[in-house]
């Protein structure tokens, strides 16, 4: 079964997550030895000693970042509307280099891609090239301008050469138009097109973060700054920049971040790494079962997906606080939503701001959207709440329950009196060592027992009054419900410093590796004393500051 | 390499298929006088997730002795197989078979579909400790690289193609081409049909030398590219560096194929409905009567490149039907809820002790089980009914290995329902139940949370029997390409000698 993996016993999604047996390796990790079996972190002292370069594999433009940059290399031109196979989320991203497989499928949409929008663009040079006339000098002209901008950085003179005669045989043997087909599609199935290789450049850095690396040369830079920023192609004042080997310097580079920041184009990339990092992708997936949820169709997800992303795009972009993202009361809510949130109906089928009751809704988590993404069939669920809370804000590894877990759950007898999802799902976990884990997973999924399968605030259910503490073992420790929990948030160097690793390790295109913990906990540290202090705990500064960390500008040296 | 063929419609093969009809490509293939010269293929089927333990395992006569192997020749499938039960000469069942390899994993799975997923066909633990990928090669692409070694046999390698519902991720697809690198499986019937039987390149020849001049101009020039950049990069990189231009290389040998201009392409407007399958709750759809279509085409197109030589390594996800007739909320309720989702109740209808006792719900889910060995054997028959040129069928020259991620609803990855059909040019006995010895309990107890079946004399075991690696190395060893596949685990054996001749 492809879907989600889960059990719904008893009214509960049990997918579940289990405690091993002795021979799980998964669940033998201890938070702090405590007992529980979701694995934390390396910490401290052990962490603070990996501050190192660790790998920088080849990365691939995403889908996204090939659709943007054949329009910008294009402009004017009506493109193929097919897209490139996608890539696999990993750790809840696209764009991660292990989800970007190589197929015979991916590469027949590559060359479907390139032919087509070959023979678009030869069909309008106008739109786009710096010549039209049926020349070959015009069609070199064409190749020179558009090889660079397409690789991204000054060929080689080899590569010149072979363009140009590229170039002069598809004249000589196709005439004008067939020629820049040619040439655009050989460009475009180029491995330096669709790949962003990074060679760095000169002398191997010998102290610090980026101690055994090289920095990254100019035109590297620009491009990762640009796809970092803009999911596109690296703009003029890039390659002006990159050109005149600005983005070398620690100055140079902050400028051009910042200014990329301000950038309107910015705005859905940045903001789509927050959404992917809460996982609020899992929302597509959201089944319900009609009968049980009438009131759930296609615009209600649309809707509750949009709310989460107008709160988020409102704490990045206009509060630019890890307090409002973690601890804000507010939503955005139409006619539609206003049941969910529990507010009265504004009037209109936009969303609007409104203020909640901060003592039922604080932070994003508390979102019906985000909280709606975990629920399955019938109901909601606490193992799936607690587990994603886990992997993406503690970045915690939560271990697949053992095979055959299942049956012994499913011979556990449920007493009469069992009321609440909380005290079957606890009732369940007492079989085997199945505390070993969900110690931790449920003591996070409880925390949100007071929203339902579409994250509507109750204070019972079926009759009977919910409980919702929990325990964030080893971190959080003991909340009494999900607002405590978000005040918690806040301050929590954990949350902080998983949130910084997952920007760190989107920016890279890759997940977070031991040598790069000493920079995470330097960038976490300045959010979360800002945050202390009352300050400016901007999202946006963080972001910069990524941009300007080692790691970010420069990649291990290559093996002699 | 292959033939070059006339192409034909999908339903005009459809409707050819019927008691081997003959196909028109044969006419361009050459007679060949014995059987060995007809090459061997090997296409493996993933069913959905198996079948529920205790309804396809056959009784074994005499008294239950866990710890010695058991080769049966005289036996009957199951109700749950039954359809099977014309080609059960063909084929070899197993009882007992383990992906052993996934408890000596020390990663942790991203979910429990996962753990049997990754390790499915790669019998080895995940890439570099990830939760999400295989660490291995898997056994279809290992044996494919061997057979394509030297020289390529065939234009594709190795076909991957899928019956998974349009929109869904690639998760569902379970081979790598290198560690970490998984597959993502052709699922739409036209991408397909492309990928199989290229585009024509047009009625007029000098159209055609003209496009096959192109295509020829801008791939020299992207190999060379590709070439400049593998010759700089590191070793990880560089092999998947590599694969691409590998499978460019493919491609090439694809697009300038010479054609005729029949416009045999499916019309979109008979195909387009079956890309468009969708498994989320879709109460009064019609998702499963277009998925059993889609299914059929697919098969189709699959003994189709099998039988024109396009490849010799098919892979092919059948996968489960979206919506199989599960409409159990007006069902009985089981622990006070009652469900429409077919992926809760085969969860909740599952081991050999259900607490779901009702008999419409295990009904459905056999309902569903049995209709994967239905397809299954709807393509035993499309294949046995395809004449080969030594005056044999398809089937006799198919190697033809069904396999699932895992055992059944319940996660479980030990008590596989695997199968295998075709002797292999007379490699494979057939006709045979193998059921593999298991662990006393009292040697490895690492399987807490399984019943443990218990011998005359009261002790316990684990299902914990012959490593599924030890399968795949058997099965390359029959396609005549010998080599271990998969990690050594402590019950690995090698070759399973019962299976060979």
């Amino acid at each position: 079964m492809g879907r989600a993996t889960g059990v719904v016993f008893g009214g509960v999604v049990l997918l579940g997550w289990a405690a091993g047996s002795t021979g799980l390796s998964g669940c033998t990790g201890l938070i702090g030895g405590d007992g529980s079996g979701v694995t934390a972190p390396t910490p401290g002292p052990e962490r603070k000693a990996n501050c190192e370069l660790d790998r920088a594999p080849i990365e691939r433009l995403t889908p996204r970042e090939y659709r943007n940059t054949l329009a910008t290399l294009f402009p004017g031109v009506a493109l193929p509307d097919e897209e490139p196979v996608p890539d696999e989320r990993i750790g809840g991203f696209i764009g991660h280099h292990d989800g970007q497989s190589v197929s015979a499928l991916g590469v027949r949409r590559y060359e479907e891609l390139a032919r087509t929008t070959g023979e678009a663009a030869a069909a309008d040079l106008d739109a786009w090239a710096p010549c039209s006339e049926d020349a070959e000098a015009c069609l070199q002209q064409i190749t020179t301008v558009l090889a660079p901008r397409t690789y991204r950085r000054p060929l080689t003179e080899e590569e010149a050469d072979d363009l140009s005669a590229l170039a002069s045989s598809a004249y000589a043997e196709f005439g004008m138009t067939d020629g820049v087909a040619v040439v655009v599609q050989a460009l475009l199935e180029s491995p330096w097109f669709l790949y962003r290789p990074q060679f760095g450049t000169g002398t191997v850095v010998t102290s610090g973060v980026a101690a055994g690396g090289v920095p990254l040369d100019a035109y590297e830079m620009a491009s990762r700054l640009s796809y970092f920023f803009l999911d596109d192609m690296p703009d003029e004042e890039l390659r002006a920049a990159a050109e005149a080997g600005a983005l070398t310097r620690d100055a140079d580079v902050e400028a051009q971040a910042r200014r990329l920041l301000a950038d309107p184009r910015a705005r859905p990339v940045v903001t789509g790494f927050f959404a992917e990092w809460l996982r609020l992708y899992k929302l597509d997936d959201l089944g319900l079962d009609p009968q049980a949820f009438p009131e759930f169709d296609e615009q209600l997800r649309a809707d509750l997906e949009t709310s989460v992303r107008m709160f988020l795009e409102r704490a990045i972009w206009e509060e630019d606080s890890w307090t409002e993202l973690t601890r804000g009361s507010f939503g955005f809510v139409n006619d539609r939503l206003a049941p969910i949130f529990g507010v009265a109906p504004p009037g209109t089928d936009e969303l609007v701001l409104v203020a909640l009751d901060p003592g039922e809704r604080k932070g994003v988590l508390t979102q019906p959207g985000l909280l709606a993404s975990t629920s399955h069939g019938i109901s909601h669920s606490p193992i799936f709440r607690g587990v994603t809370v886990l992997e993406s804000i503690m970045c915690h590894k939560v271990p697949a329950p053992p095979p055959g877990i299942l049956d012994d759950i499913e011979d556990t007898p449920i007493p009469d009196d069992v009321c609440t999802t909380r005290q079957q799902v606890a009732l369940t976990h007492t079989v085997g060592n199945c505390q070993g884990c969900h110690r931790a997973i449920d003591g996070a999924g409880f925390t949100f027992e007071r929203y339902d399968a579409l994250g509507r605030y109750r204070l019972e259910e079926n009759g009977c009054e919910v409980d919702p503490s929990g325990d964030f073992v080893g971190t959080l420790g003991a909340v009494a419900d999900a607002i405590e929990m978000a005040e918690k948030l806040t301050e929590s160097p954990d949350a902080s410093a998983c949130m910084v690793e997952n920007m760190l390790g989107f920016a890279l295109s890759r997940s977070a590796v031991r040598g790069d913990t000493c920079e995470v906990e330097a960038l976490a540290e300045t959010l979360l004393a800002a945050a202390e202090a009352g300050e400016d705990d901007s999202l946006q500064e963080m972001v910069v500051r990524v941009v300007l960390s080692p790691l970010f500008r420069h990649r291990p040296a290559p093996q002699s | 390499m292959a033939p070059r063929f006339n192409r034909r419609t999908v339903f005009k093969l459809l409707a050819a298929s019927s008691a081997g009809a003959m196909l028109p490509w044969l006419r361009t293939r050459q007679a060949a006088a014995n059987p060995e010269d007809v090459p061997l293929r090997m296409l493996v089927v993933e069913v959905g997730d198996g079948a529920r333990r205790g309804t396809w395992e056959i009784d074994v006569p005499g008294p239950f002795d866990p710890t010695s192997l058991t080769v049966e020749t005289t036996w009957s499938l199951r109700p749950v197989m039954s359809a099977l039960a014309p080609h059960r000469g063909r084929m070899t069942l197993f009882q007992n078979l383990d992906m052993v390899s996934v408890r000596n994993d020390g990663s942790s799975a991203a979910n429990a579909h996962i753990d049997g997923a990754t390790h499915m066909a790669t019998a080895a633990s995940r890439f570099n400790g990830t939760g999400d990928l295989g660490g291995g090669v898997s056994f279809d692409q290992a044996i494919a690289a061997a057979l394509n070694a030297d020289t390529p046999l065939t234009r594709l390698r190795s076909l991957e193609v899928g019956a998974k519902e349009h929109g869904a991720s690639i998760s569902n697809e379970h081979y790598y081409a290198l560690p970490g690198q998984k597959l993502p499986f052709i699922n739409h019937v036209h991408d397909i049909w492309d990928h199989v039987f290229p585009e024509p390149l047009g009625q007029d020849q000098a159209e055609q030398q003209r496009l096959i001049a192109r295509r020829t101009s801008v791939y020299n020039h992207v190999r060379a590219d590709y070439q400049r950049l593998i010759a700089r990069l590191g070793r990880e990189d560089r092999d998947k560096i590599q694969a691409m231009l590998d499978l460019r290389a493919e491609l090439q040998e694809t697009l300038t194929l010479i054609n005729d201009r029949e416009a045999n392409r499916p019309p979109e407007s008979i195909t387009d409905p079956f890309d468009d399958l969708d498994d989320k709750y879709q109460a009064g759809s019609d998702t499963n009567r277009r998925w059993n279509t889609k299914v059929d085409i697919i098969s189709q197109i699959v003994a189709g490149a099998l039988h024109t030589d396009t490849t010799r390594v098919c892979s092919y996800r059948i996968g489960n039907a979206p919506n199989y007739e599960f409409d159990y909320v007006a069902g009985t309720a089981y622990g006070g809820v009652v469900t429409s989702d077919w992926h809760d109740l085969n969860h909740k209808v599952s081991g050999d002790n259900p607490e779901l006792e009702d008999p419409v719900a295990q009904g459905h889910i056999f309902d569903m089980h049995r209709l994967g060995y239905e397809k299954v054997a709807a393509l035993l028959d499309l294949l046995a009914g395809l004449p080969e040129t030594d005056g044999g069928t398809m089937l006799d020259h198919t190697m033809v290995v069904v396999i699932s991620h895992i055992g059944e609803g319940s996660h479980e990855v030990t008590r596989l329902p695997w199968m295998v059909f075709g002797d292999a040019h007379g490699a494979l006995r057939t006709g045979q139940y193998i059921r593999f010895p298991i662990t006393h309990k009292d040697d490895i107890n690492d399987v807490g949370a399984l019943d443990y079946p218990q011998d005359a004399g009261q002790r316990q075991y684990n299902y914990r029997g012959r490593p599924h690696g030890d399968f795949f190395t058997t099965l390359a060893t029959a396609m005549a390409v010998p080599q271990t596949i998969g990690e050594a685990q402590p019950e690995t054996r090698g070759v399973i000698d019962e299976m060979l001749v």
